[in-house]
């Protein structure tokens, strides 16, 4: 605003009309009104635009509330921990991908269903037949056959999923818990 | 804050801020006089020709339309990219997500979409009223550049059209690969390397993509900071009076008229007239483009593989013209034509202002006569043509049936729920049976041809895949009848007692699980995998 014109501006014929120092004023107001309005509603749609959509990403498919069959009931009697693989859609705005999730049904009475994702940094642990425990590959944490945890750098248990009985199939639930595979300290929300 | 006034402050009190303030404004004035000058005021001084009122004023606000569009396909350009895929399996999908599922997605695809087309429109505009105000001859520079950015605003409506891979956008890209492949000695080569091979493929889509998001993009950016701040622009400065450059033209008389010569601050307040007057009528032009944008969306025809019989393709608005010109020549008249003529005219516009010293003031009016001729025979060419083009559509009713069908199924399209791509490697990951997806869903995205039987997916999958590809230790059965004693008759045996054909103990008999029909289904199955 160094301007210092009062009726010397080459647009004097409008500068009678309106009073100068209003003048400079409108003319400075408006490209910035309009450049506020075009950038502000640019900036909105752009921030709705990109808003990650929550109905969308996760997981999806099994039945309605994500109830995935694991395994008959006529199967889960031996003494070792039965490896399923449950695959499971995966839903990203606009692709979907079936990837499959390793778990272990436990023996005994209560058919517990642990995720194979070892809770320390999300690497597949394994059971190793011999040993009667669980292992991660990774940093050799160590978990016993009930998914308690032993040693290792891991700070719990293998995570238990829900699951339910329907009929003569087990089924387990399958959460956002674990879609996020290095997983934190949260209990898992099924 | 004015000089005058800062001045007596600082007389009044010595000392304290107000003295930093006289330095402060001092150095301002320094900046004012040239002594040390900011990229803005360069930039400003390039722009900035001999001030003009009234309705001259308003119709150079085409700048500021320019402006305006180039920095909306910036912006959504750039937004859309956040979804898009190049790539022949997942552009569509992609484009068909942003389109009828992300909010505002569809409003600025629209954006991007008419922006496109109104770039080349407000770019002539421009050029027209540079040509007519005598200001190329002023601003050469900038009168180049304006004509490389239409140059490259045509070059980026072109390779953007095929990005959507829908039916248009493919028989775009046919048009554009055959167009340079019938131009004579380079047409071959300049075909392949276009198309990244022999044929249009998904490379093709990658090149396309490549120049559009990219070089086409930067070459656009360079060329504007180029003509804002690279090249001096002699004539017009805010700090001297004008040297006398150039010729007068109405804006001057006008000037002349309001008693003396514009001094650089009547300069300077005309530029912020000017600027203000750039604003309105982008201001209004953006309304107009984002009501316009929300009230009718971008076309999006079928898939480009799933384009139906009868299909009739039709470009943007922009290349209507060189789509009706196709239709008059021959061949490789044709591509000759829809190359060099636009190439032509562009090149006869550039070289409007070279060499303006040697030129006499005589010479230079018959130059401008040309480049106004030049320009006026573009223009109604493009006119001509687009409206022929349009009218011979409307007046064939065969045509305009088409047509009105393809809306009416665009819009069913747009109505109808996104079903998202099954994407990755959906086919390995497999188990359709205890992820209680049906197999369909899994199998409209892969490419197998034959399904494979209810029995097969019911019993096999689990373990082999849902099309028979393994998994981890359980093998593939893709080619198994190539292997000896692997015949239909084999296979069925194989199912009723795996362990006399050597099979592991894992593969278990499907003897009383399955029904003979059953068992055929799934070996003929198997064994017409290849």
């Amino acid at each position: 605003m160094e301007e210092k014109t009062k009726t010397t501006s080459t647009d004097a014929t409008d500068a009678r009309r309106v009073p100068s120092h209003l003048r400079r004023r409108i003319v400075f107001w408006i490209p910035a009104a309009v450049f506020a309005s075009v950038a502000g509603t640019l900036v909105t749609a752009a921030l709705k635009f990109l808003r990650p959509r929550a109905g969308e990403v996760g997981v999806s498919g099994g039945e309605a509330g994500n109830w995935f069959a694991v395994a008959k009931m006529g199967e889960v009697t031996g003494a070792e921990p039965l490896r399923r693989e449950v695959f499971v859609e995966h839903r990203a705005g606009w692709s979907s991908t079936l990837r499959g999730h390793t778990v272990f049904v436990l023996p005994g009475e209560d058919k517990r269903v642990v995720s194979a994702v070892c809770p320390h940094e999300g690497c597949e642990v394994d059971w190793s037949g011999e040993r009667r425990e669980f292992l991660c590959p990774c940093h050799d944490s160590v978990f016993g056959a009930d998914g308690a945890r032993l040693s290792g750098p891991a700070q719990r248990g293998l995570d238990q999923l829900a699951t339910r009985v329907n009929g003569d199939t087990l089924e387990m639930q399958y959460g956002d818990a674990q879609t996020s595979e290095p997983q934190t300290d949260a209990p898992a929300n099924g | 804050m004015s000089d005058q006034h800062a001045a007596s402050h600082s007389n009044a009190e010595d000392e304290s801020p107000r003295a930093r303030r006289t330095t402060h404004d001092s150095a301002q004035r320094a900046t004012r006089d040239g002594a040390r000058r900011t990229t803005l005021d360069i930039a400003l001084e390039n722009i900035l020709d001999e001030p003009s009122r009234g309705f001259s004023a308003w119709l150079r606000t085409s700048a500021g339309v320019v402006a305006l569009l180039l920095a909306l396909q910036l912006v959504t350009g750039l937004l859309l990219v956040f979804y898009y895929v190049p790539s022949s399996d997942s552009a569509y999908t992609t484009v068909a997500y942003v389109e009828r599922v992300v909010p505002a997605g569809s409003w600025l695809r629209a954006l991007h979409f008419y922006g496109s087309q109104l770039l080349p429109v407000a770019l002539v505009l421009h050029l027209a009223q540079t040509l007519w105000r005598g200001a190329y001859a002023r601003k050469p520079v900038g009168w180049l550049a304006c004509v490389t950015l239409l140059a490259l605003s045509l070059a980026n409506g072109a390779t953007g059209y095929s990005l959507p891979w829908d039916a248009r956008a493919f028989f775009s890209t046919r048009v554009a690969e055959s167009v340079a492949g019938g131009l004579p000695l380079v047409g071959a080569n300049l075909r392949t390397w276009l198309v990244g091979g022999s044929e249009i493929s998904t490379l093709t889509l990658s090149r396309f993509f490549a120049l559009h998001a990219l070089l086409v993009p930067f070459l656009l950016l360079a060329v504007a900071c180029a003509r804002l701040l690279l090249f001096r622009e002699p004539g017009t400065t805010l700090r001297e009076p004008d040297s006398g450059f150039g010729e007068p033209d109405a804006a001057r008389a006008e000037t002349d008229h309001a008693a003396d010569a514009p001094t650089p601050r009547t300069r300077a307040a005309w530029a912020r007239a000017q600027l203000a007057r750039n604003a309105v009528v982008a201001g209004v032009l953006f309304l107009a483009l984002a009501l316009y944008a929300y009230k009718y969306p971008a076309p999006l025809g079928p898939a480009a593989e799933a384009a139906p019989p009868g299909y009739l393709p039709r470009p943007g608005a922009q290349f209507v013209w060189l789509f009706q010109l196709l239709k008059l020549f021959p061949k490789t008249f044709g591509s000759v034509v829809a190359f060099f003529l636009p190439a032509l005219l562009l090149a006869a516009l550039a070289c409007l202002p070279l060499s303006r010293t040697r030129m006499t003031h005589a010479s230079e009016k018959t130059r401008r006569r040309l480049g106004q001729a030049v320009l006026s025979f573009a223009v109604l060419l493009v006119a001509a043509l687009t409206a022929v083009a349009y009218l011979q559509d409307s007046r064939d009713p065969r045509a305009r049936e088409q047509l009105a069908k393809q809306a009416q199924k665009e819009a069913e399209f747009r109505a109808a729920p996104f079903t998202p791509k099954r994407t990755g490697d959906a086919a390995t990951a497999g188990g359709a049976d205890t992820a209680g997806l049906s197999s369909d869903s899994n199998a409209a995205a892969t490419p197998k041809a034959v399904e494979p039987p209810e029995a097969f997916t019911r019993n096999c999958a689990k373990c082999h895949g849902p099309h028979a590809e393994g998994k981890s230790i359980y093998p593939s059965l893709v080619g198994v009848s190539a292997k000896p004693r692997r015949t239909v008759e084999d296979i069925v045996a194989i199912l009723n007692d795996p362990r006399s054909y050597g099979l592991e103990p894992r593969m278990p008999s499907f003897a009383k699980k399955l029904s003979d029909e059953d068992k055929r289904a799934v070996a003929e199955w198997v064994a017409s995998l290849k």
